[in-house]
């Protein structure tokens, strides 16, 4: 186990922007995968999105020294992914094509599992129909589990209109679902 | 699976080109002065618009028996560099407003709106106290508005009184 791996984001931060700029792998290895994820979930691209979140750690890196330690780190790289992620879609404003596959990870049985993927492509079929306004904050709440208030820091609404297009996302989601 | 070596790959990817590429951190100096400059932008932009403002009130405070050339006066002879100072300041004032917290956190039409409220009432005190006037006289937009506030130019084109420029002018009312 090295150095950092103990540490929290913002110490680690710390450690990377005083002692060594290495550590920074770590802080990196533990959010590709859900930047990824969350990236796949707006942009519906892999390579897009993959593209979006090493330009996104880069630019995190840069900035590195202007984050404030006394708040959540994990909420700051999700902003950047995401407004990165905005860029890209206006960057190529074209029709966004459908995921191939489903990513919603189940440690449950084998009947579970069938039932949980059944529900999850359901899901994800609905969801690719979902504007990326709608999507983006279903896919933060649910899929990364992240709080209202966290949200908020990442899209940059007041929490209010957190709620508001939660509430819409969930109507649109369930007339689409309905609609399949 | 793929995924999975897709994860290991952006790590390995991002670490290579910080090195290959020799990206580099940003100073703390440099978000110091980020801020600084942002705040004294805030600021700057807040005092210019309030103090544009006040000189738009006064003009049209002082705008003269002559109501029915008001208008033909305000088109040809009126500092349109002034309400566009307003604009510009009022603009990079919401501008930078955008990069605290609060605006976020908070309703931004609201903010944005106490911004210009604040910027209006502001410009009426200024002109109010007299301020405006004084600064008009002696500070360094005296060589800019000047001469068309206190030759007789501009709004006092329908001031027949002859008083214009003798000390503080009081508004004119229809009687």
């Amino acid at each position: 186990m090295s150095t950092g791996d103990t540490q929290t984001d913002e110490t680690l931060v710390e450690m990377v922007c005083t002692q060594d700029q290495e550590l920074y792998a770590l802080l990196v290895g533990r959010y590709q995968s859900k930047l990824l994820r969350y990236a796949r979930g707006i942009l519906r691209d892999e390579q897009k999105a993959e593209d979006v979140v090493q330009e996104a750690f880069i630019k995190a890196f840069i900035n590195l020294r202007g984050f404030d330690t006394k708040k959540k780190f994990s909420s700051w790289l999700y902003r950047i992914v995401h407004n990165e992620a905005m860029n890209s879609i206006k960057k190529y404003r074209q029709e966004i094509p459908l995921l191939e596959t489903a990513d919603f990870p189940s440690e449950e049985n084998i009947e579970d599992n069938f039932i949980q993927k059944e529900l999850s492509t359901t899901v994800t079929t609905c969801l690719k129909a979902l504007p990326a306004l709608y999507a983006a904050p279903l896919t933060l709440y649910y899929a990364e589990e992240k709080s209202y208030d966290e949200i908020s820091d990442i899209l940059q609404i007041p929490i209010g209109t957190v709620g508001t297009r939660m509430n819409r996302a969930k109507r649109l989601m369930k007339q689409l679902c309905q609609k399949k | 699976m793929s995924k999975e070596i897709n994860d290991i790959d952006i790590t390995s990817k991002v670490m290579t080109q910080i090195h290959t590429e020799h990206i580099q951190m940003k100073p703390k100096i440099y978000f110091f002065l980020g801020s600084l400059a942002a705040f004294f932008g805030l600021v700057l932009a807040m005092v210019t618009s309030a103090f544009c403002i006040s000189i738009i009130y006064f003009s049209l405070r002082t705008g003269g028996r002559m109501l029915e050339y008001k208008l033909e006066t305000l088109y040809a002879l009126f500092n349109w560099w002034i309400p566009l100072i307003a604009i510009v300041g009022l603009t990079v004032g919401v501008l930078l407003l955008r990069r605290y917290e609060f605006s976020y956190k908070k309703n931004f039409s609201l903010v944005i709106f106490s911004f210009i409220l604040a910027v209006l009432v502001t410009g009426y005190v200024l002109d109010q106290t007299g301020l405006t006037e004084t600064l008009s006289q002696k500070g360094p937009f005296h060589e800019l508005m000047g001469p068309r506030l206190h030759d007789g130019a501009g709004f006092r084109a329908g001031d027949q009184s002859g008083s214009v420029g003798k000390g503080r002018q009081q508004p004119y009312r229809l009687e």
